[in-house]
């Protein structure tokens, strides 16, 4: 993010800035010494982080200064210009200007621009360039004209590339502006019309540029509060004289429009751009810092007492006029990224007006036939015709959210129904937004807690987790177990962490709160059975488990055996292992099933399984053990009821759990028999397995072996020998 | 500035084979059709001399005017015949019939009637006419006179032969045989005798060919025999031989010129040769890659070509050897990979041949190279189960390349593999860096690279059907034998065990939206973690994007349910949705616009978009009447400046799209006329040479050579009459022998300037010959002309010896200032 640090300023006794401001704040070759030129007579260098200047140096009185001094970096020294054509170079050691090097040229200067790795650039009003060794030579050399005179420079500015200087100035004329680029090097001039709207012509807008691979980037701030950018073709491939050149929308309402002074903008870089002026909001000037390409307000400074609309930017420093006093502002940055943005505003949206999000139907739109003839109203007729596609089409919508802001919980239920039975296109965006209204009271009032409302919106099956991911907070919140089992049905995106609260509050809520709630039993069958069907089904699920391993198959058989043994001892005893009858209740059940149906990702749920307690663990394991026993014990390792959880649903379940909490349920006493249980029922899967693995080989060598008989179409007869 | 509307139009990329090429009379030229242009291609270069412009529809036929070589005619499903100058590549005349054209045929000594394929009210039934094209002096004629001739054809031109000069025509449907005989005005029927035994059931009519000397018919079936009929003047004289080398359909047949052999093909890519119709003399060019589906034969006897399923055409020496190749786009299979920009040379990737990537220049419409990406022997035939390449992925400014190829026998056989290709610089191609076999346990349903500039480590992801999302990233895999980077596994990800189905980066690469069914999770791409997720219950996501430049907030996705979704990342909330059923979404790399297809019931439309608002820029209703299957971007070389809103979005790029039966159409402002100009502007500059390096070395010197013989022309214009003293012909002389272009092309020219009647008319695109007459064109040159006319006659009727010398001189005086004219030309093309 970028910051502004800690302003301070730079102590203005020897200047004198008019009202207009200064002339011009330029780099020397000293990094932290910057020549500072004054509308008036005078150049100061300072140095700024001792904040005090090094020398300074004033034109005659009757003279004035009309280009700001610049630092020839080759050579390290300073070079001016005073009454449009007396051009001055001294360094250092100079103290009087009068009387060091001058030379009076032919034609008046516009600026003299400088930049590091080469000689400086003087460019004249009449638009013609020459490097400053070439004036030097011959000062009074003729220096042609190359635009017309009507029209005025009005900023200008060089840049280096590929070795190349390159130079771009823009011209005024009645309000029309032209960009002209020249490449030093290489003598080619290109001229641009640069098309604005119509209005602004009478104001003049702020430019800035930089490189950007083969274009040059022009940035310009206009009356309307907007930063457009227009694209200049730095190697024009057309011969083409005077090229229009469109511009785009870079930047929305970055200051007030109809501003008129005090405007200023420059480029930090690639993704920000700091903006002097007024913003919407306050009257008060404001130095912004944008993120153009998140489009975001990344920070800002009050400037209480005005500024002359000038602004530079050299290396890290921001330098501006507030008040009467020459500002310098640090500024840092680091990288933007959109990862580093994701989600930045997530709460100011929240907090702020709830904007509606839009929901348009473009099936409808009518295309854009282009005739010739009146295509510009017949243009804008269909822009109508488009813009009254976009409102929302539920006219009811927008009085239903004030409702919700305000009403009673019955008039929202009442409304609410109202609003469900017509059904509309844009349905799904609006449920969303009426949980979000809805999710939004709750928050603010504790009390109010429309679970009928929340309830059906949540069985319009357009919801989801990351559409109102603060409605299952504040069902855990108030410990809606009937709620979070809908949403646990409905969403597809919980995430684990809220997949496991839930787990948690399922597994620990009260017997009493439990039998209050009116949950859903689809997915639990009747496991009050008598305990003699239970006890028969056991003693058959036995054999089944044990189908596939030979009891006297190796060191199975023991533990298989005491398998077989215990339960009939054990079955007698409620709360022990290996468990016949259903550890839970079972709306509790219902409610475990439903955690068993959500999806999950492993990686992100175990971490969250070991803040589980151990007597909850246990438990939970007794459960998935129990639902185990009955899925082996139909044949096809179902468990009835509607929609109930599947075999390998619970086999992942009891995995993830041990895998949480092997550790801490190692040192449980009442958890050691049902691993031992476990650890041999894994056991016998392997060896089933490996069987199955047998015979299914030799199955296919069967098959394979058939088909090819009766590929051939002859009729035969075959002795298939198993074994 | 003005802008006009923006249209659809076909950008090259089209059939080549749909109909047989033809050979100009000198075999110098070729023509074959190409969507709704005919292309001309030199036989020698290969190289596209000229494309005619002007039909509105696909072409349908093509033929050298008997009456004049150096004009073809062409017909179209627009309902218009035109003739063509193809050596300037200027349309002369155009002919309307009216019905869909279908195929067109002209006879030899017919008398300018052409005879026309077309179709009756009702649906596949077709019938031939005639028509008797007009003499008029004016560009476009009517001639809706049709003249019925046989009815229930096939379609296809190849079911349709003239025979013996023009005598009698033949023609093929199911299992008949019908010859017309225009003379006696009499059809005979020939029903093939053992339709009804179950054995011969596959012996269909395909094709039919006459001899062009005798009375001789060959015809081509589906089993892979080919008759040959004789005596067919009476319904039950007639007999006929076999011949029978194709285990598969005979494709399409063709005599030579003399009738002594006999031509034909089919799927088993080979060219069989009969010598004198008997079944022992056979020669065969095997090995020409995909099978052939046309065969033509040049009236000079010295080339054949073939066309090939794979857009192809090989243009055949008389002694059976191939000795041009020009290829098109490959449109032979299904289009799995997409519509891909290579970001080095800008040209459209995507399948070509089997088991090959494409890389097509849409500037040159022609293909650039094939890239071996699978590198196995591929056999043609029906019922095989192939490997084929279904993904591929630029990245890294073209510096990599991946593909996925795949092989599924049955449902629980898979096979996998991902291959990894560097840009080597010294070869200039890519090099296979590493193969992957089972890169996933499913197939792979998307893949991408993080094309960010910020990283310079590439990263490369792909999402399959397993549910995982795999990272793929370069490392050292240098050992003691040699230095070498290869890819590995990074980073495995899955999202609550749905499928994964698309994946994409963020502009800067620092963000990877994955898709699993109707959820979109957001991973950091530093350290693969999820940020977030959005779920709009509208159905499983079909297309996942993020916006670009000002846009680069906002991620865009579409579903089954015919919603698109645009959410802001920063808010990570949706923004706005609009009801649309997409079937193509693609953004543009260089502009913050999204283009989107949807598919409608009365076609397919295309939106115009910024993530931004929800509104759309342009809406164009009814792109094509088929479902749009690909699309992409293509950048500019040189940006358009639109200024309004609604054609902004073409400034940057210009965005190309597949159609279901794979038709490469684009967006263009370009009105069709202004298109046309450039190449009525070549003129005569190129003559007759084709556009080859080395004739560019000789225009040059061609150049210098006019602009000579204008300044001598006009000092020396008046003091020297003689003959002798032409400045043309002295040039001519005192030039060295090894600096001149060849006596071919100067005496062309030279008898060029002679025939000032000629010259002028091409010059001022005067229709046709036989019109010159009615011609009222008050224009200069013409009066010019007239006056030479007259010269010329008093010429003939006076002595020659007496006033030879003089009127010769003022002749010259015309020929000269002719001479000038070309010569102007010239200079202006070149």
């Amino acid at each position: 993010m970028a910051t502004l640090e800690e302003e301070f300023t730079l102590s203005t006794g020897v200047l004198g800035a008019g009202p207009e401001g200064f002339l011009g704040v330029e780099q020397t070759d000293k990094a932290d010494q910057f020549l500072v030129t004054d509308s008036g007579r005078t150049v100061v260098l300072y140095k700024v982080s001792d904040q005090k200047p090094l020398g300074s140096w004033s034109v005659k009185q009757g003279q004035s200064i009309t280009c700001p001094a610049v630092c020839n970096f080759q050579t390290g020294e300073y070079i001016m210009v005073h009454d449009h054509k007396v051009l001055r170079i001294w360094n250092n050691d100079d103290v009087n200007v009068d009387k060091v090097f001058k030379a009076t040229l032919s034609a008046e200067v516009h600026r003299i621009h400088s930049v590091q790795r080469t000689e400086p650039l003087v460019l004249f009003r009449g638009g013609a360039a020459r490097g400053l060794e070439a004036l030097l030579v011959e000062p009074q050399q003729n220096i042609e004209s190359v635009i017309p005179d009507e029209e005025v420079i009005v900023w200008s500015e060089v840049f280096m590339l590929f070795k190349q200087p390159v130079l771009i100035f823009i011209t005024e004329n009645h309000g029309h502006y032209y960009a002209y680029v020249r490449l030093c090097k290489s003598h080619s001039l290109s001229k641009y019309t640069l098309l604005l709207e119509k209005e602004e012509k009478s104001v003049k807008p702020n430019f800035t540029a930089r490189v950007d691979g083969k274009f040059i980037s022009l940035v310009s701030l206009s009356s309307d509060g907007c930063i457009y950018e227009t694209l200049i073709p730095i190697y024009s491939s057309d011969t083409e004289q005077n090229q229009r050149l469109v511009r785009a929308l870079m930047l929305k309402s970055v200051v007030s429009g109809g501003v008129r002074n005090g405007v200023a903008l420059t480029i930090l870089d690639q993704d920000h751009i700091a903006v002097l002026g007024p913003p919407l909001s306050a009257s008060k000037e404001c130095l912004s810092i944008w993120n153009i390409k998140f489009q975001t307000l990344q920070t800002s400074k009050e400037l209480p007492q005005g500024t002359s609309g000038q602004l530079w930017y050299h290396g890290e420093v921001l330098f501006m006029l507030h008040g009467k006093s020459l500002t310098v502002i640090p500024y840092k940055c680091e990288e933007s990224s959109l990862a580093g943005a994701l989600g930045k505003l997530k709460h100011t949206q929240e907090s702020g007006t709830h904007s509606v999000p839009h929901f348009v139907n473009w099936e409808t739109c009518s295309g854009y036939e282009l005739g010739s003839s009146g295509a510009e109203q017949s243009r804008t007729l269909r822009r109508k015709k488009v813009e009254t596609n976009l409102q929302p089409e539920v006219p009811g919508f927008k009085q239903l959210l004030s409702i919700i802001k305000k009403d009673s919980e019955k008039h929202i239920e009442v409304e609410l129904r109202k609003f469900l039975a017509k059904s509309t296109p844009a349905f799904h965006t609006i449920i969303g937004d009426l949980v979000a209204g809805l999710v939004g009271r709750c928050k603010a009032e504790p009390s109010f807690y429309p679970r009928n409302c929340l309830t059906q919106l949540i069985q319009t099956h357009v919801l989801s987790y990351s559409l109102c991911p603060d409605l299952m907070e504040i069902a855990l919140e108030h410990t809606d177990v009937q709620m979070l089992q809908l949403c646990l049905q409905q969403f597809p995106d919980i995430p684990e962490s809220t997949t496991c609260a839930c787990l948690k509050l399922f597994l620990s809520v009260g017997d009493d709160c439990l039998r209050d709630s009116n949950i859903n039993m689809e997915s639990v069958f009747d496991y009050s059975d008598s305990t003699q069907d239970e006890k028969k089904e056991m003693e058959e699920q036995i054999e089944i488990v044990q189908n596939g391993f030979g009891p006297e198959d190796g060191n199975c058989s023991e533990d298989s055996q005491q398998l077989n043994d215990k339960p009939a001892d054990t079955a007698h005893e409620p709360g022990s292992f290996p468990v016949t009858s259903c550890p839970v209740a079972p709306k509790r059940a219902a409610l475990l099933n439903a955690v068993l149906h959500s999806a999950y990702s492993e990686p992100f749920l175990l971490p969250h399984l070991k803040d589980i307690p151990a007597k909850h663990v246990t438990l939970f394991l007794q459960y998935l053990y129990f639902l185990y026993l009955k899925c082996t014990g139909s044949a096809t390792m179902t468990l009835p009821g509607v929609n109930p959880p599947t075999v390998s649903q619970i086999m992942d379940w009891i995995c993830l759990l041990l895998d949480a909490n092997f550790t801490v349920l190692l040192m449980i006493p009442e958890a050691k028999r049902l691993l031992l249980i476990l650890y041999n029922f894994v056991k016998s899967q392997i060896s089933i397995y490996s069987e199955l693995n047998k015979i299914a080989v030799s199955f296919r060598e069967l098959q394979r072996l058939n088909r090819e008989k009766s590929s051939r179409g002859l009729y035969s007869i075959e002795v298939l020998e198993l074994f | 500035m003005v802008e006009e509307g923006v249209r659809v139009v076909r950008c090259g990329g089209s059939r080549l084979n749909f109909r047989r090429a033809v050979f100009s009379v000198d075999s110098k030229y070729i023509f074959c059709v190409s969507g709704d242009f005919v292309k001309v291609y030199s036989t020698t270069t290969e190289e596209c001399v000229h494309i005619l412009h002007g039909h509105t529809d696909l072409v349908s036929g093509i033929l050298v005017n008997p009456s004049n070589h150096l004009q073809l005619y062409s017909c179209s499903f627009d309902g218009t015949i035109k003739l063509w100058d193809y050596v300037d590549g200027i349309l002369i005349k155009t002919f309307t019939i009216g019905p869909k054209l279908h195929a067109f045929f002209i006879p030899l000594h017919a008398e300018d009637s052409v005879f026309l394929t077309i179709s009756k009210e009702e649906p596949d039934i077709f019938q031939l006419v005639s028509v008797k094209l007009p003499k008029s002096t004016s560009q476009d004629v009517e001639a809706r006179q049709l003249t019925f001739v046989l009815d229930y054809i096939n379609r296809s031109p190849k079911c349709i032969a003239f025979g013996n000069e023009g005598e009698y025509v033949a023609a093929v449907r199911d299992f008949y045989l019908s010859v017309y005989f225009f003379k006696k005005k009499k059809t005979c029927n020939f029903t093939l005798p053992s339709t009804k035994n179950k054995k011969n059931a596959k012996n269909k009519f395909t094709c039919v060919a006459c001899h062009p000397k005798e009375d001789c018919i060959a015809s081509g079936h589906m089993d892979g025999k080919i008759r040959l009929w004789r005596n067919f003047h009476s319904d039950q004289k007639y007999t006929y031989t076999c011949l029978h080398w194709h285990h598969d359909m005979v494709m399409d047949l063709a005599f030579t010129v003399t009738g002594t052999s006999l031509l034909s093909g089919g799927r088993e890519c080979v060219l069989v040769e009969w010598r004198d119709g008997s079944e022992k003399n056979k020669e065969f060019l095997p090995r020409l890659g995909s099978s052939i589906e046309h065969i033509s034969v040049s009236p000079a006897g010295d080339l054949f070509c073939t066309s090939h399923s794979d857009n192809k055409i090989t243009v055949i020496h008389r002694n059976l050897d191939a000795s041009a190749v020009i290829q098109g786009l490959v449109k032979d299979r299904s289009i799995s990979t997409g519509l891909m920009v290579d970001p080095r040379t800008k040209a459209l990737v995507l399948n070509g041949k089997p088991g090959h990537l494409q890389f097509y220049s849409l500037q040159g419409d022609k293909q650039l190279y094939n890239l071996d990406i699978i590198q196995q022997e591929y056999i043609n035939d029906e019922g095989l189960t192939q490997t084929e390449l279904t993904k591929a992925a630029f990245g890294c400014s073209g510096t990599w390349l991946a593909t996925v190829e795949q092989r599924q026998e049955n449902e629980n056989e898979l096979e996998l593999q991902m291959k990894l290709w560097n840009y080597s610089k010294k070869t200039q191609g890519f090099v296979l860096n590493t193969k992957i076999a089972m890169p996933h346990d499913d197939h792979i349903t998307a893949l991408c690279f993080n094309n960010a500039e910020s990283y310079e480590k590439p990263i490369l992801v792909t999402a399959s059907r397993d549910g995982h999302f795999k990272v793929w990233i370069l490392t050292d895999d240098s050992d003691i034998y040699k230095k070498a980077i290869a890819w590995t596994c990074d980073f495995v990800g899955s999202y609550h065990k749905y499928q994964a189905t698309n994946c994409c980066f963020s502009e800067d690469g620092s963000l990877l939206a994955v898709s699993f069914e109707e959820i979109v999770t957001i991973w950091d791409s530093q350290t693969w973690e999820l940020k977030c997720t959005f779920c709009q219950r509208a159905g499983k996501i079909r297309h996942l994007c993020f916006g670009r430049l000002t846009c680069s907030k906002y991620l865009l996705g579409t579903t089954d349910n015919g919603i698109l979704c645009c959410w802001n990342l920063l808010s990570c909330s949706i923004q706005w949705s609009a009801k649309l059923n997409v079937r193509v979404m693609e953004p543009d790399p260089y502009s913050d616009h999204v283009a989107a297809v949807a598919q409608s019931s009365a076609g397919s439309d295309l939106f115009v978009f910024k993530p931004s608002e929800p509104r759309p820029l342009y809406i164009q209703k009814n792109v094509s009447r088929e479902e749009v299957q690909w699309g992409v971007f293509v950048p500019r070389d040189v940006p358009e400046s639109f200024t309004s809103e609604t054609h902004q979005w073409l400034n940057r790029s210009q965005f190309y799209f597949l159609t279901k039966s794979q038709s490469l159409l684009t967006f263009s402002t370009k009105s069709p006329e202004e298109k046309l100009t450039p190449t009525s502007k070549q003129l005569l500059a190129e003559e007759s040479l084709p556009t080859t390096p080395f004739s560019f070395i000789l225009g040059k010197h061609r150049q210098q050579q006019g602009a000579k013989l204008t300044e001598t022309s006009e000092n020396e214009l008046v003091q020297l009459p003689l003959t002798e003293n032409i400045p043309a012909i002295t040039e001519l002389l005192h030039t060295p022998a090894h600096v001149l272009p060849s006596a071919s092309f100067l005496c062309s020219l030279f008898v060029n300037s002679l025939l000032l009647s000629k010259e002028t008319k091409s010059a001022e695109e005067v229709p046709d010959d036989v019109d010159m007459e009615g011609n009222k064109e008050s224009d200069d040159s013409d009066e010019e002309y007239d006056l030479t006319e007259k010269d010329k006659e008093t010429n003939n009727n006076t002595d020659l010896g007496e006033d030879a010398i003089h009127q010769l001189s003022k002749s010259e005086e015309k020929e000269l200032r002719k001479f000038r004219k070309v010569d102007y030309s010239w200079l202006t093309a070149l």
